[in-house]
């Protein structure tokens, strides 16, 4: 059983002895349970926070329209600063695969990553000679974005152009770069826009359950959200840390993190563990921990939140690398970091019996 | 009285009872391992066809020698790709796989590539490092002395060297891109169109020909003797079968069903299909150089409903059938198996209108092209009818109780360092 492996030694017989009674005698929660898990995680975390990202990437296209009428070091750094509070904001909301974000593939459009075929810089490249090549200005409307690529429409495509080394030489060597930046930012806003209005319609899912609905149960409901609280943990250690840094300092290959250009990759991190424990703990009506409190893994539900702020505080003090590079001391703190979410992984796994949940198989199996 | 084991009890009452008793899960188990040795032999006999065909285009390079040994690859991949399902739940399998079917690859470190490759990667040191080319490499401080091509050389040193995954250096795809060369039509109609003459002696085309012989003899002998280990893992009694054997009646059921689920959803449907819908690029394509990539995922969902049914066609034609996991499963809930069974052969049926499609010119490259609003239909279509199946996959897995199974073997993080290498 992963538990006993996974948290400290003094306190593992004693979470042995309460998992084993707790599958003797816990039911699982109720359906009213599930239904009011999923009504107050809808509220009081997804909806939420898809209204900040669709606001951020709102005055994410302003900043950027202000950088494209007027470049200076000023509205450039506005610019640049304004990405950064928007990925932020897609950062703690990354972790929810399910519902309007996967209509026409939204959540991919947002952010192609891992671009393990450097895809995003050779189609972007490719979309920026062409328009230098051709006799009539480019029109990026919402067709080119139909059929455009997904590694040209999201942050990391922002990201690659807002952060370019030589941006002053492509805008004045390319008179769609800019063109192209804008449209990209208001193409993310209208797609996180209608992820919010699509949620209202979204909520017709949670009210019944059965053969005709979307969902089976409000448990088959809940477990879409529990998806999207266990899964990104083991996600998140092994794509933006443990590849990045390779398996010593010397293989370290900075490049291989995720949002590198803008400097944000620690931060995204902050940013995940953040929501994710929001997700576990800090929803007010019926959070996953007040549910795994009812089903009597009472130590184990503490033990989860405490791991979540442990992480926290250490990813606190980890700093971004300078010059993409570490030294041993901050090496060291990142692998712990991410044996941290190799625990935390295992527990939340764990609390899934006495929650009697079944994840089944996600997207990351394979590979 | 003499103790019966449980095992010859319960194939006893198997036997007596009506016809739709479930086989016991110890024979489905036998069953699903001698598929899997069928598999890996069949496997094994196409690679050696593979290996003797390209040894008489070396002694002989034309056009017509080059083509026969291309049709082997391509025939050495049906066997192949229905292993596949093998791969996830069987540690020993998927801690091998890398070394024969890795994808995908940087092509540049084996070979010239064109101008548009481009140069250099941000993931990639050896991006474009040309060992036909080049006796010595020095690389980031990773220095390879290259002045001989062998099997020590490529699965040794070259594979994944710097601890990067696209440095592929062995395998079916390595040998694919020997033979065909860069598919430079982009998500246009055609393949790659290497000249023979890429191996002559005597009128040499792009350099290197000796060395490029050797790289395409030492990458095919080691396929064979990769492929070798795998078949004899598979053998009764072998390192495969005991690893299967130790995780018990509940375990070997629940391997079965992780294989189906995993390379059906995440690797499949996910991996292999959406992700070159998704961004509409050629890069995407699996067996990107020969455009056979309708074949190797059709085969690669046969390899499901194989394990599945219980059935597997071998190469000489001949139908191996035994106890079926689908018997199982009807037995705790027939809807379920009926369903499954259903989805499978939608899923092939998906499957064979991409394969006819390749066989008009639209290969897999052209149908995820930006704006091919029919051809990336179908390609969904085939991504929604694997999705479907996984989900009734779970359903079997709850039929038979085994959702409290952890598996170990398909996850590759319980070891941060085999992480970062692969």
């Amino acid at each position: 059983m992963n538990i006993v492996l996974s948290i400290n030694k003094a306190a593992s017989s004693t979470v042995l002895c309460l998992l084993l009674s707790t599958q003797l005698y816990a039911q699982g929660p109720s359906a009213a349970r599930w239904q009011a898990f999923n009504q107050s995680a809808i509220a009081e975390h997804i909806v939420p926070k898809y209204r900040q990202l669709a606001a951020q990437s709102s005055l994410l296209t302003q900043s950027i329209a202000g950088f494209c009428a007027q470049r200076s070091d000023e509205s450039l750094l506005a610019a640049k600063t304004q990405f950064k509070q928007t990925q932020q904001a897609w950062q703690k909301i990354q972790h929810i695969q399910f519902g309007p974000v996967t209509m026409l593939m939204r959540n991919f459009s947002l952010q192609y990553w891992p671009d393990k075929k450097n895809l995003g810089s050779r189609q972007l490249n490719a979309l920026l000679k062409d328009a230098l090549q051709s006799d009539t200005s480019k029109r990026y409307d919402s067709s080119f974005f139909i059929k455009a690529s997904v590694a040209v429409k999201g942050y990391p495509a922002l990201e690659r152009m807002l952060f370019e080394q030589k941006l002053i030489d492509q805008l004045n060597s390319n008179p769609s770069y800019c063109p192209l930046m804008q449209a990209i930012a208001a193409h993310i806003g209208e797609n996180t826009q209608a992820i919010v209005s699509e949620w209202k319609l979204e909520l017709e899912n949670y009210r019944e359950y059965g053969e005709e609905s979307n969902y089976q149960s409000s448990m088959e409901a809940a477990t879409e959200i529990l998806k999207a609280l266990v899964e990104p943990v083991e996600a998140i250690s092994d794509a933006k840390i443990a590849v990045p840094l390779g398996s010593e300092l010397q293989k370290m290959r900075w490049r291989k993190s995720e949002s590198w250009r803008s400097g944000q990759s620690i931060e995204n991190l902050r940013s995940n563990v953040a929501a994710l424990q929001h997700l576990y703990s800090g929803i007010e009506v019926a959070s996953a921990r007040a549910l795994l409190i009812e089903s009597g893994a009472t130590e184990l539900a503490e033990i989860i939140d405490q791991q979540f702020s442990v992480l926290l505080l250490q990813l606190q003090g980890v700093t971004e690398p300078s010059n993409m590079q570490y030294q041993q001391q901050q090496f060291n703190q990142l692998l712990q970091v991410q044996q941290q979410l190799k625990r935390l992984s295992d527990n939340l796994l764990a609390a899934m019996k006495p929650l009697q949940i079944n994840l089944g198989f996600n997207r990351r199996d394979g590979d | 009285m003499k103790p019966i084991s449980a095992l010859a009890l319960s194939i006893a009452m198997a036997m007596t009872s009506a016809a739709q008793a479930a086989p016991p899960a110890a024979a489905v188990i036998k069953h699903y391992g001698d598929i899997a040795k069928a598999t890996f032999e069949d496997s094994l006999k196409t690679a050696r066809d593979l290996e003797v065909n390209i040894g008489a285009f070396l002694d002989k390079p034309t056009e017509a020698t080059m083509q026969s040994a291309k049709n082997s690859w391509i025939a050495a991949r049906v066997p192949y790709q229905q292993t596949e399902a093998y791969r996830f739940g069987n540690a020993i399998v998927d801690e091998w796989e890398g070394k024969v079917n890795a994808w995908p690859l940087d092509e540049g470190l084996i070979d010239y590539v064109d101008s548009s490759y481009g140069a250099e990667s941000d993931e990639n040191p050896f991006y474009a490092a040309n060992v036909i080319a080049n006796q010595s490499l020095s690389i980031g401080g990773v220095k390879v002395d290259a002045t001989n091509i062998t099997a020590a050389l490529l699965g040794e040193t070259l594979q994944e060297i710097d601890e990067v995954e696209s440095n592929v250096a062995t395998g079916y795809h390595a040998i694919e891109f020997l033979l065909w060369g860069q598919d430079l039509n982009g998500t246009d109609k055609g393949a790659g169109n290497r000249a023979a003459t890429d191996y002559s002696l005597t009128d040499c085309t792009n350099g290197n020909c000796d060395r490029r012989r050797d790289y395409l003899s030492a990458a095919t002998a080691l396929l064979v003797s990769d492929l070798q280990e795998m078949s004899t893992n598979w053998q009764p009694n072998g390192a495969a079968r005991v690893e299967l054997a130790a995780k018990g009646d509940r375990g070997g059921l629940a391997t079965i069903l992780t294989g189906m689920g995993s390379l059906s959803y995440g690797e499949l449907a996910g991996e292999r299909i959406k992700l070159g819908l998704i961004v509409h690029d050629p890069e995407e394509e699996h067996d990107c150089f020969s455009d056979n990539t309708h074949f190797s995922h059709f085969y690669d969902a046969m390899s499901i409903k194989n394990v599945y049914t219980g059935e597997y066609r071998r190469v000489d034609g001949t139908l191996l059938k035994g106890p079926s996991l689908s018997a199982l499963v009807a037995t705790a809930d027939s809807a379920v198996d009926n369903k499954l069974n259903s989805q499978l052969n939608a899923t092939q049926d998906y499957m064979q209108v991409m394969v006819d499609q390749a066989s008009k010119g639209n290969t897999f490259d052209v149908l995820i092209g930006s704006g091919n609003t029919a051809g990336n239909a179908i390609v969904q279509d085939v991504v929604d009818a694997l999705t479907d199946q996984t989900k009734t996959i779970e359903a079997a897995i709850n039929a038979l109780k085994l959702s409290d199974i952890e598996l170990e073997g398909s996850d590759s993080l319980d070891d941060p360092a085999s992480v970062s290498a692969g």
